[in-house]
């Protein structure tokens, strides 16, 4: 056979398959099923359009921010008890500030409170009206420096 | 690689391609998209129809997210080919995309799609036949049935076909002789004079 009769041949088939084995056309209602579809696909597409870079960008910015504050300020990089009490003993800035004075006490308030204590005892043995005595155990220490 | 007829896609079954589309502001360019999916709505469903195995569901969103992707991108059509043989490259795309997709969805269910629905029951005219023509090709590979839909059952010029899956035309040839052979097989009987009797 040669090719031209081969291509004739083949062309009673092919077109027996391109016949029927095609989608039937649509029909108008189909068509605007279709089309208000894709037009409310549409919409979605152009409305949503910016969200994508706007999100990207914010993403970026709260990363950068976090990323930034961290290298600048360390130990403020988490917002955990455990910084933000080490901030206050070492008197940091800032985040110091934050912590109520009542329940975390510094090294130096501490420090204060022996030196009032030490100056009481001194006051009432110069006066001989000691009646303070050191307490010999913490709770009472501490009792004592947090005014309970 | 393009057409002979200026404007026009495979032998003028196709309507004009506009550059002007991808060059205008907004709302031109929505008038000109919508232009174009109804230039390309019935002809795109089609191709995508035979691309799915005659799923009539899978084709409609072949067809929906092809266009869909073509308005997302048009900024980036360079005005290399035409603009339908791009979106109809985007269309042809999608369809292996959702066969790919189905392939995995056939595995994991653990069974082939229902039998059913290929073609889809929509389609009226002989069942028998229309399940051996999709038997057959079912024994075809990817790239074959793609050629051959595009060229003997769509239109395309070989050159075309070329742009819209990205082979060269020589693999385009290549692999249409071997659909052809494979399709020759099981089809060769086929005769439009008996279909006309049935």
């Amino acid at each position: 056979m040669t090719n031209d009769e081969q291509h004739s041949a083949d062309a009673g088939w092919i077109a027996q398959v391109r016949e029927s084995w095609s989608r039937p056309p649509l029909t108008p209602n189909q068509r605007a099923v279709f089309d208000e579809r894709l037009d409310e696909r549409l919409r979605s597409t152009r409305q949503t359009g910016w969200l994508f870079p706007v999100g990207v960008f914010a993403t970026a910015a709260i990363f950068g921010t976090v990323v930034l504050k961290s290298a600048l300020l360390p130990g403020t990089a988490t917002e955990s008890g455990e910084l933000l009490r080490a901030s206050a003993r070492t008197g940091g800035a800032g985040i110091t500030e934050a912590v109520p004075q009542d329940e975390f006490l510094t090294e130096r308030d501490i420090a204060e409170a022996w030196i009032e204590f030490g100056d009481e005892v001194y006051a009432s043995e110069e006066s001989g009206t000691s009646d303070l005595s050191l307490p010999d155990d913490y709770a009472a220490i501490e009792s004592l420096l947090l005014g309970g | 690689m393009r057409s002979t007829q200026p404007g026009h896609l495979c032998g003028g079954l196709l309507l004009e391609e506009d550059r002007s589309a991808v060059n205008s502001d907004g709302t031109e360019i929505d008038q000109q998209f919508r232009d174009f999916v109804a230039a390309h709505r019935d002809r795109a469903i089609g191709l995508a129809w035979r691309l799915v195995d005659g799923d009539g569901g899978a084709a409609e969103d072949v067809a929906q997210e092809a266009f869909i992707r073509a308005y997302r991108s048009l900024h980036r059509f360079r005005g290399d080919a035409k603009i339908a043989t791009w979106f109809y490259r985007i269309l042809v795309n999608e369809a292996h995309r959702y066969r790919r997709w189905r392939w995995v969805r056939e595995r994991v269910s653990g069974g082939p799609v229902d039998e059913a629905k290929l073609p889809s029951a929509e389609v009226q005219g002989d069942v028998l036949l229309r399940k051996r023509v999709s038997r057959a090709m079912s024994q075809l590979t990817t790239s074959q049935r793609e050629t051959f839909i595009l060229v003997h059952l769509e239109g395309f010029t070989l050159a075309e076909c070329s742009e819209v899956t990205g082979r060269a035309v020589g693999t385009c040839k290549s692999h249409l002789h071997r659909a052809l052979g494979k399709l020759r097989n099981e089809l060769a009987d086929l005769n439009p004079a008996i279909s006309t009797q049935e």
